[in-house]
């Protein structure tokens, strides 16, 4: 298992040094480059997913929710408030992990499709609250969100996302190769089991939905940052179910999973609706079946099936070779 | 000395009582054997001591802690770690790993030392690695480390669910069935764990239905029938105890 662990790891970084040559070359437009940012920093929101279902098992649908909180208080302290842009995001990253603690203390004590239920209804008030609130969210309008000078660029924000995404995925690597992330897991796997053996499942889960929330209000701020304005519709509770598929597709409980998964069907469906013209509609359709022939056919995502067929490649090689496979 | 202390525990399910105003007392060092018919609340009364389920009445005491309605990590803390009756692990991962979860309580590793991979973090992996390696060569399951748990044969299961309560250091360990679905053979094999566990110092209590196996581990049985203790004493008194023959064994065979 570490193997493939370190495999998937090495794949990982190979994807990332693609990414980081890419605007040199300058094979891509200016729009592209928009597109792959954005479905960097959505990986950046997948990966804070995985962390909390992926590894903990715990179903939140309320990410969309902390994505807007992310980007609002961000959004707020710079452009409102006027704070220098690292303190804006270090803000808007902490808040969110404050209310995703508070959010977490009466609903983590449900279980299951229970605090899916829960998380999901959180998300909807939220999303109202935004949506009349005007004072706070701007309403239909919005705010604009300040650029610092040194992310003027579109190159220069595609690094620095980059450059956010390799660290939320050293950090989560970090926290689920470790006895920590063993809690996570063996909460995951049998609850009771975990209680029995001294595990504190509930502040475990809390820690674990806190630390996912910090990554969900850097995505959301990243966010905000990229498309230079904010209006209420990024509270909405259908991200949250875009980060549940992109995550399910690329693969749970796998480091590379969420990258996959996100950058795959967001560059996707962008195409798709690019080449499609006026059918780009059925795009959807499209994406619908394919998330019944993964969710049949590789439970594990797209990453799992890779891990699978690596495997399978690796015993067909061992047998030919009239050697023991182990 | 007395380790475990049970005073009048009872658990209530609406009008059922399925543990009624039991007592006994498992002393230090030593296996006691918990029988009964099937329904007879041998699990729940587990279950109470474990923490799984909140008694309605009566008292737990463990190594002079009153230990009555805490959290079974509270419980598991204090040095009380359980096996369950259908096999319960960590199923899709691999065995070392369910081991090393259930050394995990004896860890403080937190988010920050991870991240950061502080000293602590390196000593606590170090300790956990050892720790996994003398488990399983204690409870012989070295061919199994990499295989994923829910893999294992049946007879390996038990022995790794046993591994995992280990793990935490235990002082008093229940084992709920430990040889349920296993072969004859095999239930040797657990047997001679279950004493080579009793060796080490650590108390065990079983819940057992195989009285032949019984009777020549255990130094003290509690018999139970509808939540109430029937019987209690050394194996071969219980035996012969006209009510323990009517209820579970109908004639003696020790």
């Amino acid at each position: 298992m570490a193997k493939y662990g370190k495999a998937a790891f090495v794949l990982l970084i190979i994807g990332v040094a693609v990414l980081l040559g890419l605007p040199q070359l300058e094979l891509i437009s200016q729009a592209t480059l928009n597109i792959f940012t954005l479905g960097i920093i959505w990986s950046i929101a997948t990966m804070s997913l995985n962390l909390v279902l992926g590894y903990t098992g715990q179903a939140s649908l309320a990410h969309g929710a902390f994505l807007g909180i992310g980007a609002y208080t961000f959004g707020i302290m710079a452009q409102r408030v006027g704070m220098n842009f690292w303190l804006s995001l270090l803000i808007a990253c902490l808040m969110t992990a404050i209310l995703g603690f508070l959010v977490g203390l009466p609903s983590l004590r449900s279980k299951g499709p229970y605090f899916a239920i829960v998380t999901l209804c959180f998300n909807v008030i939220i999303f109202k609250v935004f949506e009349n609130w005007t004072w706070l969210s701007g309403g239909y309008q919005g705010q604009k969100v300040p650029r610092p000078s040194f992310l003027t660029e579109r190159w220069a924000r595609y690094y620095f996302a980059l450059v956010m995404l390799i660290l939320v995925i050293l950090v989560v690597r970090q926290i689920v190769k470790s006895l920590l992330g063993s809690s996570f897991i063996a909460i995951r796997s049998n609850e009771n089991l975990a209680e029995s053996v001294g595990i504190k499942s509930f502040s475990t889960k809390l820690l674990s939905l806190t630390v996912s929330c910090f990554i969900v209000g850097l995505a959301g701020s990243l966010l905000a940052l990229q498309n230079g304005y904010l209006d209420y519709t990024i509270t909405n509770y259908l991200y949250s179910f875009y980060l549940l598929i992109y995550l399910l597709i690329g693969g749970v409980a796998s480091l590379a999973g969420p990258v996959v998964g996100t950058f795959g069907l967001y560059f996707l469906l962008w195409q798709l609706e690019k080449t499609m013209g006026e059918f780009s509609e059925f795009r959807w359709l499209m994406f619908g079946l394919l998330l019944i022939v993964v969710i049949i056919y590789f439970p594990m995502g797209i990453v799992g099936g890779a891990k699978r067929f690596w495997e399978w490649i690796k015993k067909k090689y061992y047998s030919r070779r009239g050697e023991v496979y182990g | 000395m007395t380790l475990l202390k049970v005073e009048g525990l009872t658990k209530r399910f609406g009008g059922l009582v399925a543990v009624n105003k039991v007592d006994f007392e498992i002393s230090q060092g030593s296996i006691v054997g918990i029988i009964g018919p099937n329904g007879a609340g041998k699990t729940t009364l587990f279950n109470l001591i474990s923490g799984a389920l909140p008694p309605t009445g009566g008292k737990i005491i463990f190594d002079g802690t009153d230990i009555t309605g805490w959290r079974p990590y509270n419980i598991a803390r204090q040095g009380v770690t359980r096996t369950f009756q259908t096999t319960a692990l960590f199923e899709e991962l691999p065995s070392w790993v369910n081991l090393v979860i259930g050394y995990r309580m004896r860890t403080k590793t937190g988010l920050w030392d991870s991240i950061l991979r502080t000293p602590r973090f390196r000593r606590e992996r170090k300790a956990t690695t050892q720790k996994v390696a003398e488990v399983m060569g204690f409870t012989g399951l070295g061919e199994y480390a990499q295989m994923t748990a829910g893999d294992l044969p049946q007879e390996a299961q038990k022995r790794l669910a046993i591994g995992v309560a280990l793990m935490g250091e235990p002082k008093l360990l229940l084992l709920d069935e430990p040889t349920g679905g296993v072969g004859l053979g095999e239930t040797e094999d657990i047997i001679a764990l279950i004493n080579k566990i009793r060796d080490k110092g650590i108390t065990v209590c079983v819940i057992e239905h195989k009285m032949r196996m019984i009777m020549n581990l255990v130094d003290q049985i509690v018999a139970l029938n509808f939540g109430v203790k029937i019987a209690g004493g050394p194996p071969d008194m219980v035996c012969e105890d006209p009510s323990v023959i009517e209820a579970y064994l109908g004639e003696c065979i020790a």
